[in-house]
């Protein structure tokens, strides 16, 4: 098994890089640190959420509408919004691609 | 008519709603150096609701604890002899606001809201390694409790507010300082203060909103004040405010979180989310 | 159960016995946890993880009472190993406990816990203590303790405990940036080496390259002007011979082509000099008027071989005495009308001067020849652009001459250019700024060039010839013996030593460069002497024509110089300038100087200049002239007592130097009269004239003086 993205800790350590081959020592630091998911190559990483959008591309559009609105109290151009706003619009697409 | 003073409605609450008796116990047990976690148990255990709860909650994704918790002893080791007194106070807060009409507002989504922000909240407390996490729990919690003492001593003049609010696309808290004198941020800080809570509580609670006029929380109010722009933004759930509100970048600068935290911030949230509901709604 | 008390052991404690008892437990705690740990301020070396530890471990067994415990650090690969255990001992032990607490899951829970969490085994006898060592942005490691049966553990010390810890933990992360910065300047600084040397090496190469360059173009201008000399100076000799006239055109071809080669040699020595940032200008005053006068003059030969006439026209307010480098000037004027002519066939070539802005002035060359096509005109000024060779080719020149102006009209700090219609004709402009000099100068060019060479009044004398290549010795001895007058080669210094000393000679010409001894090297021997010879005229032959060169002859004692290759004409005005004046005083500086009779006292202009060049140390050069010229008076006045021939004529000599230094004018005249005498040892007349000289000096003092303060006052 490859691993397939860094393996990190709660703090964002990184403990492993991807592209590992994955031993019985590695499961052992997985423990020792308490890492309960990874992702190995040959999984599908396309999230469900990354499906509904691939899914319904107009929608992004009608996010992003939506997602000036509902931030507009906010600054456009502090890093932490555009992170908060990315974040939002794909969930406000999820919510209503199940609308749909 | 001119508006009352924010001291007398929290007056107004104060008469009617008190801090659960378990909680009152538990915090002069806590004070107690001489209490042990077997003496803590003991008393949670007068509450046989309130011990199932904080065993599921034990076991429950907020802890991790490798193994299962079986006795109320356990948990309270797991849980932590100091952290306790905030969980239980997290257990009984809703059980103090019950006669909100609900007309006004949905309470459940004024408790998802609440929740949402103290999960997120204790989610940075410990992604910034502090000691007592579940007290960013409470405070995050707790933020908008001012929210409460509002729609039960004002229920019309709130219910105008928020229908301006969707109109004009206003800030609902800017309104209330507009239209009352004082936003339901102080007043929650005031309401804090009567039930003789910790300061940390009342500050956080007070300055969400203004987190740099905090004076010795800046921190902890930091804390609570980028929460609840995140569980604003990501969870289903309002207090009545339905627009995200400004961050103030100076709180945002002193949590010293890395760019892209948000992704680490949203994970856990997510993860613990539905498990705090549960508890703190007790569904 | 009591409501109102835990009840805890069978001690009947109260509330406020037991807080004000935990109270002074932390009070104590904290005081251990506050002070300065000793082993981290003891060390003298850089501190280790070692030391931070042992601080740490003593602190912690001060807050409670362990039987065991251990430090664990995550390595690169994140793994957890035990970095010291206390005792030693219980190493394995808390191997076996950790691999089960891993295993479990309890390693990672207490992990991520940020405090202590206290663990009971199953039996619940033994009872540990887990804590991370942890920073706010990363975990370090992990602390392990074996309690003590008897350890109190209450909040308060678990509190403490993670104090201790913090530090630790901030510690270790202090040391490892402390490292890394290090690691990370030693980087940097041999990074820097590296580049300082790689630097070092190209600058030496690039000044090495350079000198080589600079060297080869000396070495090429001697080597190539040598041989060079040989073939002109034997055609024109040649010339002078009645050949008929299919040989005296194959003597012409022979000369001119000769001269055609070293007149490209000059240029492209130019070229190299001008690009390597080489050519120096030589700035002095001239006259304008006389310089293009001339030119045209030396050009009305070619101009009326092509049927064409040369007109001039200075414009009125143009100034005629200018600062400047007239022969560079001249090299312009004379290659740009010159290729007027070339191009120009029975028409006319207009020079034309103007003031150009404030200070300039603007000559245009307009020839009404065929005209340059506009598609050659941009790479006019380019060295060997084509339409210059073409033009070389067809009309002479070496495809250098246009490029060359260029670059020395630019070094002057002024602009050429050209207008140009095909088959119309050309205006070949250029400006420059050249600031009026206050001297009036009659003509700017040096007497020696425009003679032709008349024998009949050459002065006769005896001279003695130092050159050591032997076709330039037949060369010179042939232009010598036309001018009939007698002399000796020798082919080093040092036979000219030894003939100096053997028969009198009236003029030296010295070649500069000559194995064993070379020409500066004799001269400065013969200026330093003693003998009679001292003074004799020497002239330098040098094939070196460069500005530096000529510096060199004059600073060792030469009195002038000729070119090689030499020009016979030149030849004769330098021998009839110098063979009159037979022995001439001359100094070791670099000036020859004349001494001349003079009525004023100080030379006004020259003190004043000295003071404003030297600004704060002129007061001080006056002082030490003042006090030092004084002192040699006495000693004079001793010298002369003693009847000491030789010293006094030192000290009259060292004192005719310094006089003319400061501009005292009168006072080197009287003591060159003087040192006359002591030459002749007419000590006696000498001693009569002292008390004049002594008047005079103090005279010379005042008025310098007063001139000084004169000046300040204005």
């Amino acid at each position: 098994m490859i691993l397939s993205s860094d393996v990190k800790d709660r703090g964002g350590r990184a403990l492993l890089k991807a592209g590992v081959e994955l031993t019985e020592k590695h499961l052992k630091i997985f423990k020792t640190w308490g890492i309960t998911h990874i992702e190995i190559e040959g999984d599908d990483t396309t999230t469900s959420l990354q499906t509904v959008i691939n899914a319904h591309p107009e929608l992004d559009a009608v996010a992003q509408q939506a997602a000036e609105n509902q931030f507009r109290h906010t600054d456009p151009d502090h890093q932490f919004i555009k992170e908060l706003k990315a974040l939002w619009i794909q969930r406000h697409i999820k919510v209503l691609a199940a609308e749909i | 008519m001119s508006q009352p003073s924010p001291q007398r409605l929290v007056s107004g609450i104060t008469q009617v709603a008190s801090l659960p008796e378990i909680y009152m116990k538990i915090e002069m047990a806590v004070g107690n150096p001489k209490s042990s976690s077997k003496y803590l148990a003991d008393i949670l255990s007068e509450d046989t609701a309130l011990t199932a709860r904080i065993l599921r909650l034990a076991n429950s994704s907020f802890f991790s604890f490798p193994g299962k918790v079986t006795t109320v002893s356990q948990a309270v080791t797991v849980i932590g002899t100091r952290q306790l007194r905030d969980i239980v106070l997290a257990s009984s807060i809703v059980g103090v606001f019950k006669d909100i009409p609900e007309a006004l507002i949905d309470m459940k989504s004024f408790w998802r809201h609440s929740i949402a922000c103290g999960v997120t909240s204790r989610v940075i407390s410990t992604l910034r390694r502090e000691t007592n996490v579940e007290t960013s729990f409470v405070s995050g919690l707790l933020h908008d409790i001012g929210r409460l003492v509002l729609y039960k001593a004002k229920p019309t003049e709130m219910g105008q507010l928020i229908g301006k609010c969707a109109d004009s696309k206003e800030l609902l808290y800017k309104s209330e300082k507009e239209f009352f004198g004082f936003d339901h941020a102080l007043l929650g800080g005031l309401l804090l203060k009567e039930w003789k809570l910790p300061t940390r509580l009342i500050e956080t609670t007070t300055y969400h909103h203004a987190p740099e006029r905090a004076k010795e929380y800046i921190i902890e109010t930091a804390t609570v004040h980028v929460s609840d722009i995140i569980s604003n933004a990501l969870i289903t759930g309002s207090s009545g405010e339905k627009l995200i509100p400004p961050l103030s970048d100076k709180a945002w600068k002193v949590l010293g979180l890395e760019d892209g935290s948000i992704e680490l911030i949203t994970d856990e949230l997510d993860k613990q989310y539905a498990v705090a509901v549960e508890f703190v709604l007790s569904e | 159960m009591n409501n109102d008390q835990p009840n805890i052991d069978n001690e009947y404690e109260s509330p406020e016995s037991a807080l004000s008892s935990s109270y002074i437990r932390l009070i104590d705690g904290l005081n251990e946890v506050a002070i300065p740990d000793d082993v981290l301020t003891n060390t003298t070396g850089p501190i280790t993880t070692a030391d931070i530890f042992e601080a740490a471990s003593i602190r912690i067994c001060k807050l409670c009472a362990l039987q065991s415990h251990a430090f664990l650090l995550a390595n690169e690969d994140s793994e957890f190993e035990i970095y010291a255990s206390y005792p030693e001992a219980s190493h394995s032990h808390f191997n076996a406990l950790i691999d089960n607490w891993i295993e479990d899951g309890y390693f990672s829970w207490a992990l991520n816990q940020n405090r202590a969490v206290v663990k009971h085994d199953d039996e619940g006898v033994n009872s540990y203590v887990l804590h991370a060592i942890a920073t706010r942005s990363r975990i370090i490691g992990m602390f392990i303790a074996h309690l003590s049966p008897d350890a109190q553990v209450d909040e308060g010390v678990l509190s403490l405990l993670s104090v201790v810890l913090m530090n630790c933990a901030s510690g270790l992360e202090s040391k490892e940036l402390h490292t890394e910065l290090k690691k990370h300047n030693e980087n940097l600084e041999t990074l820097i080496h590296e580049r300082t040397e790689e630097l070092e090496i190209a600058k030496n190469r690039a000044e090495q390259i350079a000198t080589e360059k600079s060297i080869f173009l000396a070495t090429m201008s001697h080597e190539i002007r040598t041989p060079m000399n040989g073939v002109i100076g034997m055609a024109q000799l040649l010339q002078k011979n009645n050949f008929n006239q299919e040989q005296q055109s194959l003597i012409n071809t022979i000369l001119q082509s000769g001269q055609a080669l070293v007149h490209l040699i000059d240029d492209i020595l130019d070229i190299s000099k001008v690009e390597a940032g080489q050519l120096e200008l030589d700035p002095a005053p001239f006259n304008i008027a006389s310089l293009l006068k001339d030119a045209v003059e030396l050009l009305k030969p070619q101009a009326a071989i092509k049927d064409t006439t040369i007109e001039l026209l200075i414009n009125e307010q143009v100034a005629s005495n200018v600062v400047g480098d007239s022969g560079r000037i001249r090299q312009v004027i004379l290659n740009l009308v010159g290729n007027a002519i070339k191009f120009t066939t029975n028409g006319t070539v207009k020079i034309t001067v103007d003031p150009h802005k404030d200070k300039g002035l603007r000559v245009s060359v307009e020839d009404d020849g065929i005209g340059i096509r506009p598609e050659h005109i941009g790479r006019l000024f380019n060295p060997f652009s084509q339409s210059d060779a073409t033009i070389a080719r067809q009309h002479g020149g070496t495809g250098l001459g246009l490029s060359i102006c260029k670059q020395l009209v630019e070094l002057m700090g002024g602009e050429i250019g050209v207008d140009s219609e095909y088959e119309k004709g050309s205006v070949f402009w250029l400006t420059l700024e050249l600031p009026p000099s206050d001297h009036s100068i009659i003509s700017n060019i040096p007497a020696k060039e425009l003679h032709t060479g008349d024998t009949s009044i050459m002065p006769a004398g005896k001279i003695l010839i130092a050159e050591d290549n032997e076709i330039n010795q037949k060369v010179i001895s042939l232009m010598i013996k036309s001018l009939k007058i007698d002399y000796d080669i020798v082919d080093n210094g040092t036979r000219v030593l030894e003939r100096l000393n053997s028969a009198p000679y009236d003029l030296i010409l010295m070649d500069c460069q000559m194995p064993e001894l070379d020409g500066y090297e004799t001269t400065r021997i013969i200026r330093k002497s003693d003998k009679p010879y001292q003074q004799i005229p020497i002239i330098a032959l040098t094939a070196n024509a460069m500005k530096s060169d000529r510096e060199e002859c004059l600073a060792s004692g030469m009195n002038d110089f000729i070119p090689k290759p030499i020009n016979q004409e030149n030849l004769n005005s330098i021998l009839r300038e110098w063979l009159n004046k037979k022995s001439v005083a001359t100094t070791l500086d670099s000036q020859p100087l004349t001494i001349q009779n003079h009525d004023e006292m100080i030379d006004r202009a020259e003190i004043l200049s000295l003071a404003e060049v030297m600004e704060d140390e002129f007061s001080a050069l006056i002082e030490a002239f003042t006090q030092n010229s004084a002192l040699k008076l006495k000693e004079l006045s001793q010298a002369v007592k003693a009847e000491n021939c030789n010293a006094a004529r030192e000290i009259l000599h060292f004192l005719k130097g310094s006089c003319l230094s400061v501009g005292a004018l009168r006072l080197s005249t009287i003591i060159a009269t003087l040192e006359t005498l002591a030459k002749q040892a007419s000590l006696d007349e000498i001693e009569r004239q002292l008390p004049a000289l002594e008047c005079c000096y103090h005279e010379t003092i005042d008025a310098i003086n007063q001139l000084i303060v004169a000046q300040a006052d204005q």
